[in-house]
């Protein structure tokens, strides 16, 4: 049996019907649906920082994960392992880098902690064993030393070249 | 779907955060130091460079976590001089424990886990006169030492209990562990004013119980000073040694 829905607008105008189990994985919709008392199913839920079409990704992530137990809490102490992400998320994270930095400002501004942390994982790993030169051609992050400050870096690796 | 210019220096701090939280400290800054102006600062917080572990648990015994010695003289030449005024604590490998501790001044290191520690590793780092003179003597409060058992009879965990004594002045809180696959026990020798010394020899509750929590502060340095040379003169010692 289809459960209760509810409407969820993207920042660009589109509405997506969810059921509401689905998009309670939101801690953000959650509260926002508790707060306001919104059951009706015409009630619209305005999502102003996540556009339609990672809108629509998240939602394809919240479904397949719908069944899921609740994540544990964080823990600092946790051993840190980053190669835990099931097979299903290593294939729906296949996607542009963008495309991944947009899910994890969504997963953030709706505190879906599990997408979340599947999302940042997987950064973590594209990071996980690079030099800086690599990260910076990776990411494309620019170079902003100040050319004194370049200098003393290029000294150092001479150093550590001639041991 | 159209393609997003998001990039990774785009995101917030916060979130920046998270994603190297999933990371060693010792693999953040490898690949992250020196990339650019922004991520040195983020990853100069504590919580990435106040605790360095060197040592990884493999599935029998402790092993060094770099295999490479390109990565390792990085870490040695240029990323821990530049940290070295945030480093409080440091877990080593018996085999690079003195380079490492030899590659920089520690100023506000007070906390050392020493793993796979054996006769020859002991007596050369501890009476070691640079370290000795200075850091030991005066900066390490917290002591962990994981006595290799294959290598090391009686008299070899006598002689490094003995340095042990001799060289960390300040020391509050000593833990020994043997990692020995025996009969799991757990011992502590209570000292007066508080302190102790624990003696642990079963290396999987070692390493899943993080040693900063068993860190204390400590007020009155000279009691506990007293209580640990007085040990080293009495029979206490021997029921240490004998649990090793």
């Amino acid at each position: 049996m289809a459960g209760h829905k509810i409407k969820l607008q993207s920042s660009d105008g589109d509405t997506f019907d969810v059921e509401v189990e689905i998009a309670k994985q939101s801690a953000t919709i959650k509260t926002m649906l508790e707060d306001l008392g919104m059951d009706e199913e015409e009630d619209v839920i305005p999502l102003p920082n996540v556009n339609s079409a990672i809108l629509k990704k998240v939602i394809q992530w919240a479904t397949h994960h719908k069944d899921d137990p609740p994540p544990p809490e964080d823990d600092e102490n946790r051993e840190k392992n980053t190669n835990d992400i099931s097979s299903w998320d290593q294939d729906f994270l296949k996607v542009d880098q963008g495309t991944l930095f947009e899910l994890i400002l969504a997963a953030n501004y709706l505190d879906i902690k599990g997408l979340l942390d599947v999302t940042c994982k997987t950064v973590a790993n594209m990071i996980k064993g690079k030099t800086p030169e690599e990260i910076r051609r990776t990411f494309n992050i620019k170079n902003d030393f100040t050319p004194q400050e370049e200098e003393q870096i290029k000294k150092e690796n001479e150093w550590c070249e001639e041991k | 779907m159209e393609y997003s210019c998001v990039e990774l220096n785009d995101l917030p701090d916060e979130i920046l955060l998270i994603i190297l939280k999933k990371l060693d400290n010792l693999e953040v800054l490898y690949s992250l130091q020196g990339v650019n102006e922004r991520l040195n600062e983020i990853i100069r917080d504590p919580t990435f460079t106040s605790h360095l572990t060197f040592v990884k648990w493999s599935p029998k015994e402790f092993i060094n976590k770099f295999s490479s010695n390109v990565i390792f003289d990085r870490v040695c030449l240029q990323i821990l001089p530049e940290i070295s005024m945030k480093i409080k604590w440091l877990d080593l490998e018996s085999s690079s424990m003195k380079q490492i501790l030899h590659s920089t001044d520690y100023p506000n290191l007070n906390g050392l886990g020493l793993y796979n520690v054996e006769r020859e590793t002991s007596r050369s780092l501890f009476t070691d006169e640079h370290l000795s003179s200075s850091m030991f003597k005066n900066q390490i409060t917290t002591l962990i030492i994981a006595i290799d058992p294959n290598r090391s009879d009686l008299f070899t965990k006598a002689n490094i209990c003995k340095h042990i004594f001799t060289a960390f002045m300040k020391l509050t809180h000593l833990d020994v562990f043997s990692n020995r696959n025996e009969e799991q026990s757990k011992q502590e020798l209570s000292i007066p004013g508080g302190e102790s010394v624990v003696i642990i020899e079963d290396v999987g509750s070692a390493t899943s119980s993080p040693t900063s929590k068993r860190m204390k502060p400590n007020d009155d340095d000279d009691d506990v000073l007293y209580n640990i040379e007085h040990m080293h003169d009495s029979k206490k010692q021997d029921n240490i040694f004998s649990n090793l």
